[in-house]
């Protein structure tokens, strides 16, 4: 009897076991980390996101509006594949990375969103913004603006009406 | 998926506000009760630490 309530079958998803076919030691993330202890690792991301390149581009993507507890994970969970330093070491040194990065952004004056939960619902976002400036630059869906006419005061001056005035 | 780091920041803050509100142990000079170390200098979580190592280096 078929179910018919039962959820599609996803065919794209792996093989169960499929993850565990590589043979061991052959990822990153199996090895010993590079850095073991939080400190190393820290400083390894502190001198890293401290480089202009790094750094700029780093507040214009807090720019864009994605909070920092985000993108501070993204970056430690990177660590964590390329084997650099554990998940527990990761998750030490995120609450540092998170106060590293909005210092920095506080000394840029960038307007940022510390936590994924203080996300405004009701805002634009950041994709949604970028899309309106390159519709704005291309200069489509745009309102165009009425020709403003030019408003010409025609000045009258006011013939003098006393009696002892000049007449012209 | 679950994002990491809100969770480590979550657990960090809690950890720092429970050690504010913590009060200052009397400490006992019997000789039974002689410190096992005196080399340990900051009790505080190794996460607490570098955040405030971080937070110091920033000001």
């Amino acid at each position: 009897m078929k179910n018919k309530n039962a959820p599609a079958p996803m065919l794209d998803a792996p093989i169960p076991g499929q993850g565990m076919t590589a043979p061991l030691g052959d990822r990153p993330w199996q090895r010993p980390a590079q850095f073991s202890t939080p400190e190393q690792a820290l400083s390894f991301y502190i001198s890293k996101i401290t480089q202009d390149r790094q750094a700029s581009q780093m507040m214009d993507i807090l720019e864009m509006g994605v909070p920092v507890d985000t993108l501070v994970d993204t970056v430690q969970l990177g660590g964590v594949m390329e084997g650099l330093h554990s998940v527990d070491v990761g998750m030490i040194i995120a609450p540092a990375l998170i106060e590293a990065i909005s210092g920095m952004a506080d000394k840029a004056g960038v307007k940022y969103t510390r936590e994924s939960t203080d996300i405004d619902e009701e805002a634009p976002m950041g994709s949604e913004i970028a899309l309106t400036l390159t519709k704005m630059r291309e200069g489509k869906d745009m309102p165009k603006e009425a020709p403003v006419e030019e408003v010409v005061e025609e000045v009258t001056e006011e013939e003098p009406t006393g009696l002892m005035a000049r007449r012209r | 998926m679950k994002n990491l780091s809100r969770i480590a920041s979550q657990n960090a803050n809690a950890l720092d506000s429970k050690t504010k509100e913590q009060t200052p142990v009397v400490e006992n000079r019997g000789l039974l009760n002689k410190p096992k170390s005196d080399k340990i200098e900051d009790t505080n979580h190794i996460s607490l630490q570098l955040r405030k190592m971080v937070k110091e280096a920033l000001s």
